[in-house]
């Protein structure tokens, strides 16, 4: 097996636009791999297909061609089902909004993934991520009862309570004012430092500047990978890319 | 403003779809009732007065039905139209404006509608006239007709119910705070608000007075004030939905453990705290299901009493009991495919989560099961009440015919089979929706 969680092999994606035209390439055969216990941030400008390799990594979107292997398992050619079983196994996700049901309290939104996956809900597990992300006394709340960083926190909880091996997240902090959003980040690192990796999709140079390693993308390709840097290096980076672009 | 009315009608083609559907549908049974009306008129004599008399029974229970489902459904438009409202301010229409052009919407909605559901009406209305009244002998030679002057009565009596109904709905539009353009469209939560009292208070009141007429009251004349009790009770449900609903579905769901079943776990919390989304389902189901039962008991007790065993004739059913049922079922499940959108983002995140296209898809059937089966407890209770009612009034016994029991288990499984389609059909077409879409910020 391979020494990557997550692996992606020559991967491109094409949205058709429906009108029998062209379809519209967006990532064009990206490789990469995420060891365990790294913190990958992906970085580029408006239109690099950042969130569609986000989604295409976790099995959420399908690829052209290539194929994303997770903890060994290819994803090509699985059906729903199988992909629905290995999200519930090995994957979490936050997301920039809408993370949680609406009909769910707080708490039971966290223990939702292993009532899915038909696993012993552990009330000690659960209650313990609450307590982590500082939402034990809002455990019994509804989403809408909960301030958008207090959504994003009962996500972070919900992926500190099932222990997936890959969190994958989209924009975490993109709605959050500058404390939450370092709540949420700091939350974020403490899950990698844990030994999952964790990978975020962001244009928060700060934000990406918590990461292990950082991937500059323009036209749907890596144009940088960045090791443990600075805000400033990232800023450079980005620079570089939408210089190219233009 | 006139723009905005009609790109806003193309732009939410799904949530109007429904107001359509309804406001044509209504004008349908008006229509029926109209050519009654216009018959009678033609005809003069005592046939005329029979069918002023059967009218007038119809416009109670058909009015009824199309207060309750067209108010459901048009605050529902309005629930999910309350970014768009809010929006509207935002960008400097005032409030009264906004009002107005709800009222617009709805009116040109209802007019289209009625209009459309003359149309449909007109080739039926012979023939259903002739299948009501088929054991009737002085109505089989009478020429049925329904004029322009009845079908434009029909069109404006659509509207103006239309408009009435959506009154508290476009109210609350108008007082959208801008602040809901930053949130999804939730339904506010139900609340017992004064009006609701008021109206429980008098259907009791109606209930108690006319339960109170029975006794001494001849048998034989006895099944039209029993006929009343059931939707009375219905009613009385309905507006005093917010203080028990929640409780009650939450109770008898209890029933099958939640630790079953992951879907029955989702529809359960879905159902019960959705309350406004379930009501408006669960509501014109349970009026369906009480007219129905209420219906028949009320004429068995009048037969028991009278020592006539005769059945009903199933035209005289239909001529009653056709139009509120009609309208009812399809409110309920116009309901369901208004509401659908909302539930998109629910099946992104339950699929986001690892659940299963099967687990969605039960969850979907689960929660059509919960409003029938909460709208079928509700109905029977309602027909209860009836039968109760009945046997204080005769001074005989409790008696529950095969007929009362089969109009009870033929509308909830009528309601079942448009419900649960109605239910599930959104969900599988929310399983193809691509899930970071869903979940994307707008």
């Amino acid at each position: 097996m391979s020494e990557y969680l997550l692996q992606a092999d020559t991967i491109t994606k094409e949205f058709a636009d429906g009108r029998g035209e062209t379809p519209t390439p967006v990532l064009r055969g990206i490789s990469l791999g995420v060891f365990p216990g790294e913190f990958v941030a992906i970085v580029g400008p408006s239109g690099s297909g950042k969130s569609t390799l986000l989604y295409c990594l976790s099995g959420l979107e399908p690829v052209t061609s290539g194929d994303v292997t997770v903890m060994g398992r290819s994803l090509s050619g699985l059906g729903r089902r199988a992909q629905a079983a290995v999200r519930r196994e090995h994957i979490g996700f936050v997301f920039q909004s809408y993370n949680l049901i609406r009909s769910l309290t707080a708490w039971e939104n966290v223990a939702l993934p292993a009532r899915l996956a038909k696993r012993a809900v552990s009330a000690e597990d659960v209650s313990r991520a609450l307590h982590q992300v500082g939402l034990a006394d809002r455990a019994s709340y509804k989403p809408a009862a909960l301030s958008g960083g207090q959504q994003q926190r009962v996500a972070i909880a919900r992926v500190l309570a099932m222990r997936p091996d890959i969190v994958f997240a989209d924009e975490p902090t993109g709605a959050l004012d500058t404390d939450a959003g370092t709540q949420v980040l700091d939350l974020l690192r403490e899950v990698s430092d844990g030994g999952r990796s964790v990978v975020m999709v962001t244009h928060d140079l700060q934000a990406a500047a918590r990461a292990d390693r950082v991937l500059v993308l323009r036209d749907g390709m890596i144009h940088r990978t960045l090791l443990r840097p600075s805000a400033a290096d990232v800023l450079d980076a980005l620079t570089h890319a939408r210089a190219a672009v233009a | 403003m006139l723009r905005l009315i009609f790109s806003d009608l193309l732009d939410n083609v799904r949530v109007w779809l429904g107001v359509l559907l309804v406001t044509a549908a209504t004008a349908v049974v008006g229509a029926v009732v109209a050519c009654d009306i216009e018959t009678g008129l033609v005809t003069g004599g005592n046939v005329a007065l029979a069918l002023y008399g059967i009218s007038s029974t119809m416009i109670v229970f058909s009015v009824a039905a199309a207060l309750v489902v067209l108010g459901s459904v048009t605050a529902l438009a309005v629930t999910l139209h309350q970014r768009a409202y809010a929006l509207w301010q935002l960008v400097g229409l005032r409030p009264a404006h906004v009002r107005t052009v709800v009222h617009a919407q709805l009116a040109t909605l209802a007019f289209t509608g009625g209009t459309a559901g003359c149309f449909l009406a007109a080739p039926v209305l012979r023939p259903l006239f002739r299948f009501s009244f088929a054991t009737s002998p002085d109505f089989s030679s009478l020429r049925p007709s329904f004029g322009f002057v009845s079908a434009a009565a029909v069109v404006v009596f659509v509207v103006l119910l239309a408009v009435a109904a959506s009154a508290r709905g476009a109210r609350r539009a108008a007082h959208t705070p801008v602040i809901r353009t930053l949130r999804e469209a939730d339904a506010p939560p139900v609340t017992m608000s004064r009006k609701r009292w008021v109206a429980a208070g008098a259907m009791v009141a109606v209930l108690v007075w006319l339960v109170s007429t029975l006794p001494g009251t001849d048998p034989g004349r006895m099944s039209a004030p029993l006929m009343l009790v059931g939707p009375l009770v219905a009613g009385i449900f309905t507006a005093l939905g917010p203080l028990f609903m929640a409780a009650l579905v939450r109770g008898w769901t209890a029933l099958i453990p939640e630790s079953r079943s992951s879907a029955w776990y989702l529809a359960r919390n879905a159902s019960v705290s959705h309350l406004g989304r379930s009501t408006a389902v669960i509501n014109p189901l349970l009026l369906a299901i009480a007219l129905a039962g209420g219906l028949y008991a009320a004429g068995d007790a009048a037969h028991g009493a009278t020592g006539d065993p005769g059945p009903m004739p199933v035209g005289a059913v239909v001529l009653l009991l056709g139009g509120p049922v009609l309208l009812s079922l399809l409110g309920a499940t116009a309901t369901l495919f208004m509401a659908s959108r909302s539930r998109e983002r629910e099946v992104a995140l339950v699929v986001a989560g690892g659940g299963s296209p099967a687990t969605v898809t039960a969850a979907a059937a689960a929660e059509a099961v919960i409003y029938v089966g909460t709208a079928c407890l509700l109905g029977i209770a309602a027909v209860a009440t009836t039968l109760l009612a009945a046997a204080w009034g005769t001074g005989q016994g409790l008696a529950v015919s095969a007929a009362t029991t089969t109009a009870v288990a033929v509308l909830t499984a009528g309601g079942a089979l448009l419900i649960v389609p109605a239910t599930v059909i959104p969900a599988l077409l929310a399983l193809r929706q691509d899930v970071p879409r869903a979940l994307a910020a707008e």
